[in-house]
């Protein structure tokens, strides 16, 4: 207790520098809980327009497409569509996709920015079912949805915005088919969608299924299924496919975002832990100026017969007041900063219109309340601070008393 | 009684070699007011602090009481401080936040838990050393005596054998450093507490029941009683 008291006491004896040092360490719980708080939002959002907006709860694909996914190939396509949707019935919902490359050829002359084209990866969907499993139909903010055997196509708002496409506006987009031969199809924009999926405002770009068939020569095949249903469901249906079809958990068409995501929250980790450094060699510095100048204190307390680990302690102590300073001064502020980003966000969508950061998100970058990196904040901000104390008053308690007596 | 037999103490600087205590001996009745006396570098504070259990001796053997001190390891010494002796230093050394009763108490609370008992002591030996009235005053606001005062009684709160007080009058005025010594001449006479001072001051030589003068590490003179 009598340490307790002494420790409190000396912490406010040089009030100044312990503030400025709980400030730094402050600092760095403020940007723990921020950068923690920004990236789970992240995370989350990311997932969750990934299932909405592309993975749904899985997919069925056909055999060799996964693996050679960078090819858009149509050397990969799901021939026997009944015998296999006839195993989908018992699903929440399911829609037929068909992805393939195309150029996208647009002209100043009806309304574009200039002249140009652009190689661009279409999604063929079905306009009856699509709707079913994905969200992103909603959110046409502009036009209407596709219909089936419609020459329309739908952009995402972003990649529309850059090329200056209109709903009205006619595209061409110059397909190879099946067989290598190359076509044209003569599209008209029916509608413009915006999410909060980044990648989807940049990218997408949707036809009718039917249109895709025609022109590609498909013959009614696909590149596969997504699938929304329970995880029994799922695994059943995974167990009943036949040779020639593979399919994908939400988890394995996912696993290169999450590589991603904990390469990033490494990264993450290795910033806050350098804040943590600096912050922490505040303290130290603070602790070894505090303890250097009470060396002849230090003397008269051993002289009295105080134990080199009680006033070790009390260094500790005093130590980890001051991280306790800053924890609270790094709360006061985190708090507040929270409540902005869960409520209100970042509006960061400039930088996602022109850079893929990886992260499907939003725009407006909602933050995300975790105990965990409050209470993690404040132990590693409490031990760190405390550790601190250790070498400088180490130092001075390895010396004879006699020394610190005489270095006044 | 304390039993100094053949100490020597040499301190190294580098290649330097210091004799500070050159092979001393001597013997401190209880209950003894003794001044050691002697020009800086004569090996006045090294004696102290080799009886007081701060410093350890090369060679020799010193004894207070029944405790061979010159044996002990770090840890017997620092209990045997804490139990045994009280200390008062040139300049009070008194903690800054606290204040004077708590300063007085903190040497208590290092053996003890009983609050009502540290209470007890501290408010009588406040009461006993004039500082009544100036408990709840942090050293920066209490004068150089006053402070020497509170270190006075830090030392004799606990009861110990022996105080050790290096040049315990040299910060004070004459004035101030007559009342100190009147004071713990009292306190030497009422309580039968042991005194050794190390000192330049020739007040506190008159006033010593035993003179010793040191030069280079040795013992020059010891002189009983007032010279």
């Amino acid at each position: 207790m009598k340490l307790l008291k002494l420790s409190f006491l000396n912490l406010f004896r040089y009030h100044k520098r312990t503030l400025i040092t709980a400030s730094a360490l402050a600092y760095g719980i403020l940007m723990f809980v921020f950068i923690d708080s920004f990236m789970s939002g992240a995370n989350e959002e990311s997932f969750r327009n990934y299932r909405i907006h592309d993975t749904g709860d899985g997919q069925i694909l056909a055999a060799g497409w996964w693996e050679n996914k960078d090819e858009v190939s149509l050397d990969y396509l799901i021939e026997d569509r009944t015998s296999l949707e006839a195993k989908l019935t018992g699903l929440q919902a399911y829609t037929p996709h068909l992805d393939f490359p195309a150029d996208f050829l647009f002209y100043k002359a009806d309304g574009f920015v200039e002249d140009g084209d652009l190689p661009v990866v279409v999604r063929a969907i079905d306009p009856a079912t699509a709707p079913l499993v994905f969200d992103q139909y909603k959110h046409i903010e502009d036009g209407t949805m596709v219909r089936d055997n419609q020459y329309g196509i739908l952009l995402g708002s972003w990649f529309a915005g850059k090329l200056g496409a209109s709903v009205g506006a006619p595209v061409l987009l110059q397909v190879k088919t099946r067989y290598g031969s190359t076509d044209v199809i003569e599209l008209e924009v029916t509608g413009i969608i915006h999410t909060g999926d980044s990648s989807l405002n940049r990218k997408a770009v949707y036809i009718p299924l039917t249109i895709a068939d025609e022109y590609l020569e498909t013959d009614g095949a696909v590149t596969g299924y997504t699938l929304l249903g329970s995880d029994k469901d799922l695994a059943a249906l995974k167990d009943s496919l036949e040779q020639g079809l593979r399919y994908l958990s939400f988890f394995d068409l996912t696993y290169d975002f999450q590589s991603m995501a904990a390469m990033s929250d490494s990264f993450i980790i290795i910033i806050i832990f350098l804040i943590f450094v600096i912050a922490s060699v505040g303290v130290s510095n603070t602790m070894m100026m505090g303890i250097y100048e009470r060396r002849y204190e230090v003397g008269m307390m051993r002289s009295l017969g105080m134990t080199n680990r009680e006033i070790m302690n009390s260094f500790i102590l005093e130590a980890m007041g001051i991280g306790l300073i800053g924890i609270g001064i790094g709360f006061a502020l985190a708090i507040p900063l929270n409540v902005f980003l869960v409520n209100h966000g970042i509006d960061y969508g400039f930088m996602l219109k022109d850079f893929d950061v990886g992260y499907r998100t939003t725009g407006v970058l909602h933050g995300k309340w975790k105990a965990g990196s409050f209470l993690y904040s404040a132990v590693t901000g409490l031990v760190v601070s405390g550790i601190m104390a250790v070498i400088p008053a180490r130092r001075i308690l390895t010396r004879p008393i006699a020394d610190n007596l005489r270095m006044k | 009684m304390i039993r100094i037999q053949n100490v020597s103490k040499t301190y190294r600087s580098g290649d330097l070699a210091v004799h500070a205590l050159k092979d001393i001996s001597l013997t401190i009745e209880s209950g003894a007011f003794l001044a050691v006396a002697g020009p800086s570098g004569s090996g006045k504070t090294t004696l102290l602090n080799c009886v007081g259990c701060i410093d350890q001796a090369d060679s020799g053997l010193i004894s207070i009481g029944e405790d061979m001190v010159s044996e002990m390891d770090n840890t017997g010494r620092t209990q045997f401080r804490r139990r045994n002796l009280g200390f008062i230093f040139q300049s009070y050394n008194l903690i800054p936040v606290l204040t004077t009763y708590e300063n007085i108490a903190l040497a208590l609370q290092l053996n003890s838990n009983n609050t009502k008992e540290i209470d007890r002591k501290t408010r009588e030996i406040l009461r006993e050393v004039g500082l009544q009235g100036l408990e709840d005053r942090r050293p920066s606001r209490l004068s150089g005596g006053q402070q020497q005062r509170v270190a006075v009684a830090r030392a004799l709160v606990g009861n110990p054998k022996l105080i050790l007080a290096d040049e315990p009058t040299a910060n004070l005025d004459s004035h101030t450093g007559e009342a100190i010594l009147d004071l713990m001449k009292e306190m030497n006479r009422r309580h039968g507490i042991t005194f050794i001072f190390s000192t330049h001051d020739k007040m506190v030589m008159e006033r010593a029941d035993r003179l010793i003068r040191l030069h280079d590490g040795e013992i020059q003179s010891d002189t009983g009683g007032k010279q």
